[in-house]
């Protein structure tokens, strides 16, 4: 699975008077079977530059490598677009505000009776995906808006799972959720990724969440990518992300002033049973 | 994106019409348009015309504005001229109504450009208010239609939103052919209106903390007064209007 | 009157579910209180009963005012409520009307409309988008409306709903930079109903409820010591809670500090 772009750009309302350049001059090539960050402050773009791997945007310049797909914006009408939609699912923001079926089984095969998927197909495809999510199969027939937040949203991830996908790309996958269905929801980013071989991007404000999963990170500023590495990498200039908007995760912040004051590495430790042996090492 | 397409564009700007209170604005517009359809006589439709015209330059308002209007109703002016043509009448009848359209047209399309939403729904309102009387829920329409001018656009943007989302669920509006677009459609619809419900509920809370009282009197803001500018024009247009009344029952 | 808020004996159903049995919870005047629980433990339901959204068994005194139908639109008249979803409050078509509807609602007189106007957008820093419209604003922006709207009236106790949950973290630092403000400086009593565990740091009292229950209440730094009840909650403390509790522990520091810097500095004075 290759995701490549070359030289994007792209504007919002190109050759009018009111054109906006969203996104200048992006270069990435998406790690497969890796969870890709995206992060930026309200309006760098991220939600643009997400909408364009699943050709819901077209580049006003450049390339969009997907696979066998190249979208210029030239494209005018993609052929087999499905395709392209159906491996590389998008889960918007509160995604389980788009359902409308009575039970979790018909949202989640919607879709599929009109890619003329057998009914055993289609069952299957439905278990599998409730397996995924870690949701019982008990869930089949319930109707989907009795459920808690965190149940919604977790069915609405597998209705996008039900296709497949090798792609899985989420907006804000934690918003609004509480602690519990937050800790749920990053469990199951991480079975997505080591058990079910997904390439995940995720676009998110949440710093814990970035921190605890990323692989790698790309930081977009006004359009642009400024940053883009490991999280290691990414976040061990504080200052400069500021510029940025984005405040490190508190592990690193908290590393970082303990080596401007004390000029001791401590480490980016994810535990903080460790962060404490480490002070107590150190502060004595 | 679509625009506030109920009311048509606000154009703020300062001109004399800007600043006229809702109500006579409102009140003109009526006597206009039935003065407007029971004149017969050319001449005098050419006077009341040219009040149009007169409103329109007293807004100051760009014409480049006005084209647009007029640019997307070419079509039917097309086809009225032509049916009226075919009809036998003679060039005077012809001209007669295309006075009488492109005046209402075009004093309708001052009054709104010229109007803020929230004011037009308050003039609606009060010149509509006797209407209480006879049971017509006259203040609850006026909400109804200043929240929809309101949500209008968000709606828009949420359905556009829910279309992207099914997207990745292989139902595809923009790129399918129609049975694909109806599927579509039909994915939007329910979701969008459990939104629009919940929504509701909401929003009557919220203002029901605000204190919102739909009965009750409240002030108005941003309300321009009726000032002497508003009982000249007013005066004009009922005088006119009388006139006409008048030569048409002698 | 050090109680702004009482609330005696309070019984709550909703749909042959008791959410509240005999509740008893009071706030102090000029406190700044978070209320935090996950979905299900019953903090919406408190404010709307507070509000007078909900009606509920029980004696409920705000400022002063026993809370029946003649003090209603009184007590309410002070209190200001930010809900969660910055859409779902914005009634008006643009920035302006839409803060001046409570006052238009109260029938304050123009003059008056004007000068609150003027202070409250220069206050919140929304003077440059006066005569925007809700649909081309972000959330946050018009979070930050939704506030104005809530402050220009001059109320006495300021209820959040969620408010942060949806928005920007820029916006939400900006919010609570005007929260403390308005608290340590105007004396106006807060509370902060949230489910989010970062924004416990805010303010001085927590309150944790869960099922209709108040689990723990009182100033912050000994509610945080609770380790094991958060944890039986499901609720995850703030990285800066857990160490600097955890430190104070293990001796390394003798108080607790939630700002980091402050606690790095203290940890190697």
């Amino acid at each position: 699975m290759e995701i490549k772009f070359n030289n994007v750009y792209f504007s919002y309302n190109k050759n009018t008077p009111i054109e906006n350049e969203v996104l200048k001059n992006i270069n990435l090539d998406i790690k497969e079977g890796k969870i890709s960050s995206i992060i930026g402050r309200s309006g760098s773009g991220k939600s643009t530059l997400v909408e364009m791997i699943n050709a819901l945007n077209i580049p006003s310049k450049g390339e969009v490598k997907i696979n066998d797909f190249i979208i210029t914006n030239k494209s005018k009408r993609i052929k087999n677009i499905n395709d392209l939609r159906v491996n590389i699912g998008l889960i918007f923001q509160f995604p389980e505000e788009q359902f409308f079926n009575m039970t979790v089984y018909d949202e989640i095969s919607f879709g599929m009776k009109y890619f003329n998927y057998k009914t055993k197909d289609i069952e299957k495809r439905v278990k599998d995906s409730l397996k995924m999510v870690g949701l019982n199969q008990n869930y089949i027939n319930r109707n989907p808006f009795t459920l808690s937040n965190g149940e919604k949203r977790k069915v609405a991830i597998a209705s996008i799972l039900a296709f497949n996908p090798e792609v899985i790309i989420l907006d804000e996958p934690t918003i609004g959720l509480d602690s519990i269905s937050k800790k749920n929801l990053i469990m199951l980013l991480r079975n997505l990724k080591t058990r079910y071989k997904k390439t995940i991007i995720i676009v998110s404000h949440d710093n814990d969440l970035i921190h605890k999963i990323s692989d790698y990170i790309y930081v977009l500023d006004n359009g642009e990518i400024v940053v883009e590495g490991d999280k290691y990498t990414v976040f061990k200039d504080e200052e400069k992300l500021k510029k940025y908007g984005i405040r490190v995760p508190n592990e690193i912040e908290f590393a970082n002033l303990v080596y401007k004051k004390t000029g001791k590495k401590i480490g980016y430790r994810d535990d903080i049973n460790d962060i404490i042996k480490d002070v107590y090492r150190n502060a004595r | 994106m679509l625009d506030n397409v109920v009311f048509g564009s606000y154009y703020p700007i300062k001109s004399k019409v800007h600043y006229m209170n809702p109500i006579s604005k409102i009140l003109c517009t009526l006597l206009f348009a039935l003065m407007i359809f029971i004149c017969d006589d050319f001449v005098v439709m050419c006077l009341i015309f040219s009040l149009s015209i007169l409103l329109c330059e007293m807004a100051h308002i760009p014409r480049r504005i006005y084209k647009k209007t007029f640019s997307s109703l070419k079509i039917l002016f097309l086809f009225i001229i032509i049916i009226y043509s075919l009809s036998g009448l003679t060039l005077i009848d012809i001209l007669i109504v295309f006075m009488r359209l492109s005046g209402v047209v075009l004093y309708s399309t001052v009054l709104t450009l010229s109007t803020p939403p929230n004011e037009i729904t308050y003039g609606l309102q009060r010149v509509l208010s006797p209407f209480r009387l006879i049971g017509l829920p006259v203040n609850k329409m006026a909400l109804s239609i200043s929240l929809a001018l309101r949500f209008i656009p968000t709606i828009i943007d949420q359905g556009n939103k829910i279309l992207k989302s099914q997207a990745s669920r292989g139902v595809d509006y923009y790129n399918s052919k129609l049975p694909g677009k109806f599927l579509a459609i039909k994915s939007m619809l329910l979701p969008m209106f459990i939104l629009t419900i919940r929504r509701a509920d909401t929003l009557a809370e919220a203002m029901q903390v605000r204190l919102y009282n739909i009965n009750a009197k409240r002030t108005n803001y941003r309300l321009n007064k009726w000032r002497i500018f508003d009982t000249f024009l007013f005066l004009l247009h009922f005088i006119i209007f009388g006139l006409l009344i008048v030569k048409k029952v002698i | 009157m050090k109680n702004i808020i009482e609330m005696e004996n309070i019984n709550f159903s909703y749909n042959k579910n008791q959410i509240f049995k005999n509740l008893n919870l009071t706030f102090e005047k000029g406190s700044f209180t978070t209320i935090i629980g996950n979905n299900g433990s019953g903090k919406s339901t408190l404010i709307r009963l507070l509000v007078g959204l909900l009606v509920c068994e029980g004696k409920i005194n705000i400022n002063g005012l026993e809370l029946n139908h003649d003090n209603l639109k009184k007590i309410i008249s002070k209190i200001g409520v930010v809900f969660e979803n910055p859409d779902d409050q914005f009634v008006a078509e643009t920035v302006l009307d839409d803060i001046v509807f409570s006052l238009e609602n109260m029938q304050v007189d123009k003059k008056e409309i004007d000068k609150r106007v003027k202070k409250i957008s220069k206050f919140i820093g929304i003077e440059d988008i006066l005569d925007k419209e809700p649909h081309n604003l972000s959330g946050g922006q018009k979070q930050l409306v939704a506030l104005a709207s809530a402050l220009i009236t001059d109320p006495d106790i300021l209820i959040l709903d969620e408010a942060l949950t949806m928005i920007d973290p820029d916006t939400r630092i900006k919010i609570y930079k005007i929260l403390e403000q308005i608290n340590k400086v105007n004396k106006i009593t807060i509370i902060n109903v949230t489910h989010n565990m970062d924004e416990i740091l805010y303010g001085d009292n927590l309150i944790v409820m869960d099922k209709g229950n108040i689990v723990l209440n009182g100033p912050k730094e000994f509610v945080f010591l609770e380790e094991k009840t958060f944890n039986k909650l499901g609720l995850k403390l703030p990285f800066i809670v857990e160490l600097t509790t955890k430190l104070q522990y293990y001796g390394l520091i003798d108080h607790l500090i939630f700002d980091m810097e402050e606690l790095v500095n203290e940890i190697w004075k």
